[in-house]
C-alpha cells in the first residue's frame, strides 16, 4: 500500500469516527455536564461515530473546558503532547474560548489557546448541546477539506489555528 | 438534656461577645484558650464545624469557626467562635484533634492567608500550584487581584511546562466525559496490600481559580454571575446563599416579596432534581450499568427543559438577584410546568423501582463504603451523605430559609450508611422535590417578584447556610459599605464531605474505589490517574480511572482478581 493510500484511510477514519477526550482545565462544570448530555439519548453523538475515550492517547480531538488554571496549564500541555498526530483541540465554552467570567481570578491564565493551539471555539456559557454538536460537525467539515498530502509537510494543527472557525451563529 | 444557646454562652470564657447583622452570636476567645474552649463546645454538642473563615482586618488576622449541632435542634443555627492573631508570623493551635474535618479548612487558610497551625503535621499545599511563591498569600490585602495577577505572570507561575512535577503527583486530569460531574480534578494516592486499601492521600486545587479574591474586585451585582459559576451544577444554591447573605447584611431580608421567596424555592428544587438524577445516573455508569445511565439521563432532559422554559438557560440560570428573583412565571408556563413535572414524577418512580431492586447492581453498592453515624458526625459529613448515615438533619427544615417554612416536605434519612443508602436517600429526595415543586406551583402567592435595592450595601457581616444538592453550602460576607464585599468566603459542600470520604476507604477493596468516590457525589474532577503504593515494597504504580472502573467491573462480573502489582 502506498503512503498516499494510507493517508487517505487515516483521513477517512478521522472524519467518519473521531474519538474525543475531555479535559476540565478549571471550568465551573457547566460545560462538562453539557458535554455529557451530548452523549446521552436525546443528542446522542455516537450516531455520528463520535466516541468519547477516557485516555487522550486514544483520542483525535481534545474537548477542553474552563479557563486554564495555573495548576492545570503544565498538565494540559503534557496531555496535548501525549496525543497522537493529527490532533485537534476544541475549546468548549466562553471561559475556554476567551477567559470569560474568570478574567479577574489570579490563578487562571486565560483561554485554552494561551497554552495549546486551538482548532475550534464554541462560545456560550455553557454552549447548548446542539452548539457543541454543531461545533464538532464544523470541525469535521474542515477536516474533510484538508489536503493530507500537504498536511504532512505543514503542521496540521497550526494550519487550522490560523483561521479558527467559530460556531457562534448557533448560540446567538 | 438538650442544652440551649444561652447556656452555651455562659459556659465559654469570652473576651467579648457581639452579633453579626443576622443576629448570629460571636464569641471571641483568646488565641491561647481556643483549644480548651473548642473542646468544651464540642462536648456540649456543637459537633459540626462548617468551615474556617479567615480574613485580614487592619494588621490582624481574624479567624472564625462557625459551629452548630446536627443532633440538637436548638443548636442548629450556627454560632461563631472567633479569635484574632497578629499579622507577622500568625500562629494558632490546630483543632484537628477535636474536629478532624478542620484539616482541610486549616490547610486552606495556611495556603491563602499564611496562618500557621501549631501542632499539625507537616502539610503540603492543598489549593495553590506547586510553583506558587512561598511567602505570597493571595487573600491578604497586600495586593489587589490585578496586582497579584501581574506579579504571578512576572514570576511565570504556571507558564513553565517543565516544572518538576512531583514523581507521583503529575499527570492528573479530570476523568473522561463520563465523569463530568467534577468540579476540579483531584488526586488520590492509595496505599494497597494486595487488593485491600490501607491508606489514602489527597491533593486538591487543580481547579482553584481564585474566585474569592476576584469577588472583592467586582460589584455586588456583577458578583451574582461569578458566584453561580463556582459550580455549574449547584449554581442556584450558591447564588441563593449569596443573595440571602447580602440581604441580611443590608437588612432588607424581611422586605423581599413572598412570591420571590417561593420562586427561589422552585428553582432550587428543580436544580436538586437535575443534580440528583445526574448523580445516580453516573453511579449506575460507574457500576457498569450503562443502560440505566442512559435511561436516567434521557429523563433528566425533562428537568432541563423545565429550567430552560422558565429561565432561558439550561445551566447557570441567573435567576436570583439581591431583593428578589429575575423572572416571573405566567399562567401558561405554570400549566406546562405542572404537566412536565407529573411526567417526571412517573419517571423518577420508575428509576427508584429499578435501581433499588436490580440485584447485580445492588451487589456493587450494598455494604460498600460504610460510614457509621458517629463517624459521620465526627468527620463533619453534610447533606445526603450524612442523611445516609442516619442523621436526621436538613437545613431546609432545621434552619429554614427562603420559603421553606411554608412548604410541607419530608426529610429522608436511612440507617445503612453505605453507598446504597446514599443512593436511596437521593432517589427519595428527588421524588420529594417534585412534590415540592408541584406544591409551589399550585400555591404560589401573588405579588411582586423583586424590590429595588441600592448598588451599595450597608456595612455589616452575615452568613447563610443553604442545603445545596450535595449538602450544606456556607457563604459569609463582610461589607465595609463600598460597592464590593471586603471579604466573601464560600465553602462548597464537597469539601466538607472529603474527610469522611477518606475514611470510607478503610478496609475496602480496590474494586470498590469508583463507587465509594461516587457516594459523596464529588463535585470535583475525579481521578484520571490513581496512584497505588504497594504497602510491602513501597513500589508505586499509576492506572487511569477508566481502567480502574473496567477492572472493578470485571472483578464483580467475572470474579477476576485485580492485579495492580505483579507478584
Ligand atoms: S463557559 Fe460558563 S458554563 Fe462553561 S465552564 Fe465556563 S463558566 Fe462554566
Amino acid at each position: 500500500m502506498s503512503d498516499q493510500q494510507l493517508l487517505e484511510i487515516v483521513k477517512n477514519a478521522l472524519i467518519k469516527s473521531p474519538w474525543v477526550s475531555h479535559l476540565n482545565c478549571g471550568s465551573c462544570n457547566g460545560c462538562d455536564i453539557e458535554i455529557l448530555a451530548v452523549l446521552t439519548p436525546r443528542y446522542d453523538v455516537e450516531r455520528f461515530g463520535i466516541k468519547l475515550k477516557g485516555s487522550p492517547r486514544h483520542a483525535d480531538v481534545l474537548l477542553c473546558t474552563g479557563s486554564v488554571t495555573r495548576s492545570m496549564a503544565p498538565r494540559l500541555k503534557r496531555i496535548y503532547n501525549q496525543m497522537a498526530d493529527p490532533k485537534f483541540v476544541v475549546a468548549v465554552g466562553s471561559c475556554a474560548t476567551n477567559w470569560g467570567v474568570f478574567h479577574n481570578c489570579y490563578n487562571t491564565l486565560g483561554g485554552i489557546d494561551k497554552v495549546v493551539p486551538v482548532a475550534m471555539y464554541i462560545p456560550g456559557c455553557p454552549p447548548r448541546p446542539e452548539a457543541i454538536v454543531f461545533g464538532v460537525y464544523k470541525l469535521l467539515l474542515k477536516l474533510a477539506s484538508l489536503d493530507l498530502e500537504k498536511q504532512e509537510e505543514k503542521d496540521s494543527v497550526s494550519n487550522l489555528t490560523q483561521e479558527p472557525i467559530r460556531s457562534e451563529e448557533v448560540t446567538t | 438534656m438538650k442544652i440551649s444557646m444561652e447556656e452555651i454562652k455562659k459556659e465559654v470564657k469570652t473576651m467579648e461577645s457581639r452579633e453579626l447583622s443576622d443576629q448570629t452570636p460571636v464569641l471571641r476567645v483568646e488565641p491561647n484558650r481556643l483549644l480548651e474552649e473548642m473542646r468544651k463546645l464540642y462536648d456540649l454538642g456543637l459537633t459540626h464545624l462548617s468551615t474556617i473563615i479567615a480574613l485580614q482586618v487592619d494588621n490582624k488576622i481574624q479567624i472564625d469557626y462557625p459551629l452548630s449541632s446536627p443532633l440538637n435542634k436548638k443548636l442548629a443555627p450556627a454560632i461563631f467562635v472567633e479569635t484574632i492573631v497578629s499579622m507577622d508570623k500568625p500562629k494558632i493551635s490546630t483543632i484537628e484533634d477535636i474536629y478532624p474535618s478542620a484539616v482541610t479548612y486549616e490547610r486552606e487558610v495556611t495556603d491563602l492567608l499564611g496562618v500557621e497551625f501549631i501542632g499539625a503535621d507537616h502539610r503540603d499545599k492543598l489549593l495553590l500550584p506547586d510553583d506558587f511563591p512561598d511567602n505570597l498569600y493571595p487573600l491578604r490585602k497586600d495586593y489587589t487581584g490585578k496586582e497579584l495577577q501581574q506579579k504571578l505572570d512576572e514570576l511565570g507561575v504556571g507558564y513553565n511546562p517543565t516544572i518538576p512535577l512531583k514523581e507521583e503527583e503529575d499527570y492528573v486530569m479530570a476523568v473522561g466525559p463520563q465523569h463530568p460531574t467534577h468540579k476540579e480534578p483531584i488526586r488520590f494516592k492509595f496505599t494497597v496490600e494486595g487488593e485491600d486499601i490501607k491508606n489514602v492521600e489527597l491533593r486538591l486545587g487543580f481547579n482553584h481559580r481564585g474566585i474569592e479574591k476576584a469577588l472583592e474586585q467586582g460589584t455586588w451585582i456583577k458578583n451574582l454571575y461569578l458566584i453561580e459559576r463556582i459550580c455549574g451544577i449547584c449554581s442556584s444554591a450558591h447564588q441563593l446563599a449569596y443573595v440571602l447573605t447580602a440581604e441580611k447584611v443590608d437588612k432588607i431580608l424581611d422586605q423581599v416579596p413572598d412570591r420571590a421567596q417561593w420562586l427561589r424555592v422552585l428553582v432550587s428544587e428543580l436544580e436538586r432534581i437535575h443534580s440528583h438524577i445526574l448523580w445516580y445516573g453516573v453511579l449506575a455508569h460507574d457500576g457498569g450499568y450503562d443502560y440505566m445511565f442512559h435511561i436516567t439521563w434521557r429523563d433528566r432532559e425533562d428537568v432541563m427543559d423545565l429550567l430552560e422554559m422558565w429561565t432561558g438557560n439550561r445551566v447557570n440560570y441567573a435567576m436570583m438577584t439581591i431583593g428578589g428573583v429575575r423572572r416571573d412565571i405566567d399562567e401558561n408556563l405554570r400549566k406546562k410546568m405542572i404537566i412536565k413535572l407529573k411526567k417526571l414524577r412517573k419517571n423518577i418512580s420508575k428509576h427508584k423501582e429499578v435501581m433499588e431492586k436490580e440485584k447485580t447492581f445492588l451487589a456493587r453498592i450494598k455494604n460498600v463504603g460504610y460510614l457509621s453515624k458517629e463517624d459521620a458526625i465526627r468527620f463533619g459529613a453534610v447533606g445526603p451523605t450524612a442523611r445516609a448515615s442516619n442523621i436526621n438533619f436538613d437545613l431546609r427544615k432545621d434552619v429554614p430559609y427562603a420559603a421553606y417554612k411554608e412548604i410541607p416536605f419530608k426529610v429522608y434519612y436511612r440507617s445503612e450508611g453505605d453507598v446504597y443508602a446514599t443512593m436511596a436517600v437521593r432517589l427519595d429526595e428527588a421524588l420529594e422535590s417534585v412534590e415540592m415543586c408541584l406544591y409551589v406551583l399550585e400555591n404560589l402567592p401573588t405579588g411582586d417578584i423583586a424590590i429595588k435595592v441600592k448598588t451599595r450595601l450597608q456595612e455589616g457581616e452575615a452568613h447563610t447556610r443553604v442545603e445545596a444538592p450535595r449538602g450544606e453550602d456556607i457563604h459569609y460576607i463582610l461589607s465595609d459599605g463600598k460597592n464590593a464585599p471586603y471579604r466573601h468566603k464560600v465553602r462548597a459542600p464537597t469539601l466538607a464531605n472529603i474527610t469522611s470520604l477518606m475514611y470510607r476507604f478503610k478496609n475496602m477493596q480496590v474494586a470498590d474505589i469508583p463507587m465509594i468516590i461516587r457516594s459523596i457525589d464529588p463535585c470535583i474532577g475525579c481521578m484520571e490517574r490513581v496512584t497505588f503504593v504497594d504497602a510491602k515494597t513501597g513500589k508505586t504504580k499509576e492506572i487511569s480511572g477508566q481502567e480502574l472502573i473496567s477492572k472493578a467491573n470485571r472483578r464483580y462480573r467475572l470474579n477476576e482478581k485485580i492485579k495492580i502489582f505483579e507478584v
